[in-house]
């Protein structure tokens, strides 16, 4: 792999949703059997051809990359990743930016159902796209696990800006480092990703860098969903 | 009629729209939301009986049982729905009849921010129990809330953030409204927003969720 080596990917549905009754199960959570494939069928198929899944990385090698106590360099870029994601960064060689959205067009669906009164809906789907983007960014790990397991390297877990005590304003230096327009996000000033159903991270790549999970228990951060559910 | 009204109130709290609607599952077959409020409005009862009696005391349980836990967002939004239902009715029965309400109530994404889901919910949670909202959308600023001000009598002001980024934005406009000499009572929400921050940037009040601030309305301002 060539240090700034950009690749981005158009993901189908199916690609990424692996299971055919991965979402009906997500709603079984809060909705009763009964009504999910009567009343929200239709969703589904709305759901399936609004989403437009595209996602990428940008590949930074050693010579680029630099591992601090709490912050990581990338190019000319420092990053406060702090103290809990950089224990899991220690053995960081080089790192993979990547970036992962459903487009546009399921947002003015959601929009269009609360414009019109059709909350119920408009949740539901909100809630399909959420979780849409996270598999998304599962399957664009998988891809780059294996490539970097090709090379006979191992990756770490992917971390975003905005968790763990990594600011959300570092999202500016991240997509610094990404070509404009980069799978079709654009970053605001105020470091909102437009579409909203997107997401970044990064994920390191080294010889000895491994999985581990995350470590919410050595984290402060009261308002962390990840530690609301626990 | 009592009764008829507390099954009206029933079939709110629990999203029953008609006969044939199969949510409730315990409750296929009987009269829903329609029949209910045909039948009412057979016996000449008046809309603003149905409406206090009937509509707005399910949905008040609603809001109680959902603040305390007992329910969740998805049988929130089945009381909408057949609460809108309701008064889709009411309002084709009686076109001229101005509906009472509490008062009005600005809710507002703030500026840098799009994130709709959360202001949404809140609004709904606030309509179902009688207030009027306006909603200013997404990506507002002081300028737009101020403008709105002058329009029309407002109670409160609920601002909406998803990120630590754009929450701050609250900031400014807490003191845009406070410098142009406006009281009307601000309160702020979202996830990365805590009572510690509504303290820094002297919100009136902060809830983690809905049924809070409609709480915080009913006792204070209505
Ligand atoms: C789903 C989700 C996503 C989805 C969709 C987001 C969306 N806006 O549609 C996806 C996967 C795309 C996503 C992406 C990101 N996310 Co996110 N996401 C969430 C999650 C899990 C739930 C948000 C949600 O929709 N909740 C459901 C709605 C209904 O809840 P709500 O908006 O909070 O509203 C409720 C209350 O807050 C309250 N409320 C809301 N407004 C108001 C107003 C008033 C006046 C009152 C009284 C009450 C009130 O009432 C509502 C109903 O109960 C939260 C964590 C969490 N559990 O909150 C993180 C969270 C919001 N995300 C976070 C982050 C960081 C991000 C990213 C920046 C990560 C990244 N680098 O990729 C991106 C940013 C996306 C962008 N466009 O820029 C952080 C934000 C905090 C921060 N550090 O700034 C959170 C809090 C997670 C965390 N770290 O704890 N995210």
């Amino acid at each position: 792999m060539n240090s700034e080596e950009i690749k981005t990917f158009n993901f189908e549905f199916e690609q990424v949703v692996r299971s055919e009754t991965y979402f009906e199960n997500i709603l079984l959570k809060e909705f009763p059997s009964e009504i999910i494939s009567e009343y929200f069928s239709g969703l589904f198929n709305l759901f399936r051809q609004k989403s437009k899944i595209k996602s990428g990385y940008a590949y930074f090698d050693s010579d680029d990359v630099k591992i601090f106590p709490n912050t990581i360099k990338i190019k000319d870029q420092t990053f406060e990743t702090g103290k809990i994601i950089n224990r899991s960064l220690r053995e960081m060689e080089s790192v993979f930016i990547i970036t992962c959205t459903i487009g546009e067009e399921v947002e003015k669906s959601i929009w269009k159902f609360f414009n019109e009164g059709d909350s119920l809906e408009g949740y539901v789907l909100d809630k399909l796209a959420s979780e849409l983007v996270e598999l998304s960014a599962d399957y664009l790990q998988s891809i780059i696990e294996k490539k970097a397991n090709d090379s006979g390297l191992g990756i770490s877990n992917r971390f975003s800006p905005g968790y763990c005590g990594w600011p959300v304003s570092d999202q500016q230096k991240l997509f610094s480092l990404l070509p404009d327009n980069f799978c079709g996000i654009k970053l605001t000033s105020s470091s909102l990703m437009i579409p909203i159903k997107s997401i970044s991270g990064i994920i390191a790549a080294g010889n000895r860098v491994v999985k581990k999970e995350y470590e919410c228990e050595i984290c402060d951060e009261k308002f962390c969903y990840k530690k609301r559910e626990q | 009629m009592i009764d008829l009204l507390n099954q009206l109130a029933i079939c709110i709290e629990k999203g029953k729209i008609n006969s044939q609607s199969k949510i409730p599952a315990d409750m296929a077959g009987k009269d829903g939301v329609e029949e209910l409020i045909d039948k009412l409005l057979r016996l000449n009862i008046p809309s603003k009986t149905i409406i206090e009696d009937g509509l707005l005391k399910g949905m008040t349980v609603v809001g109680e049982k959902f603040r305390d836990g007992k329910l969740f967002i998805p049988n929130v939004l089945f009381s909408a729905k057949a609460m809108n239902h309701a008064m889709d009715i009411l309002k084709k029965q009686f076109p001229s009849d101005q509906l009472q309400i509490k008062g009005k109530v600005i809710l507002a994404t703030v500026k840098g921010d799009l994130h709709n889901i959360g202001k949404n919910l809140v609004k709904m949670i606030l309509e179902g129990n009688g207030w009027e909202v306006i909603d200013l959308g997404v990506d507002v600023d002081s300028e737009k809330i101020i403008q709105k001000l002058k329009e029309t009598d407002v109670k409160a002001i609920g601002l909406s953030a998803l990120l630590t980024t754009t929450m701050l934005n609250m900031k400014g406009i807490i003191e845009d409204l406070r410098n142009n000499g406006i009281k009307v009572p601000v309160a702020i929400g979202g996830a990365p927003v805590s009572k510690k921050f509504a303290e820094e940037i002297n919100a009136d009040f902060y809830s983690p969720d809905p049924s809070g601030f409609l709480d915080y309305l009913n006792n204070n301002l209505n």
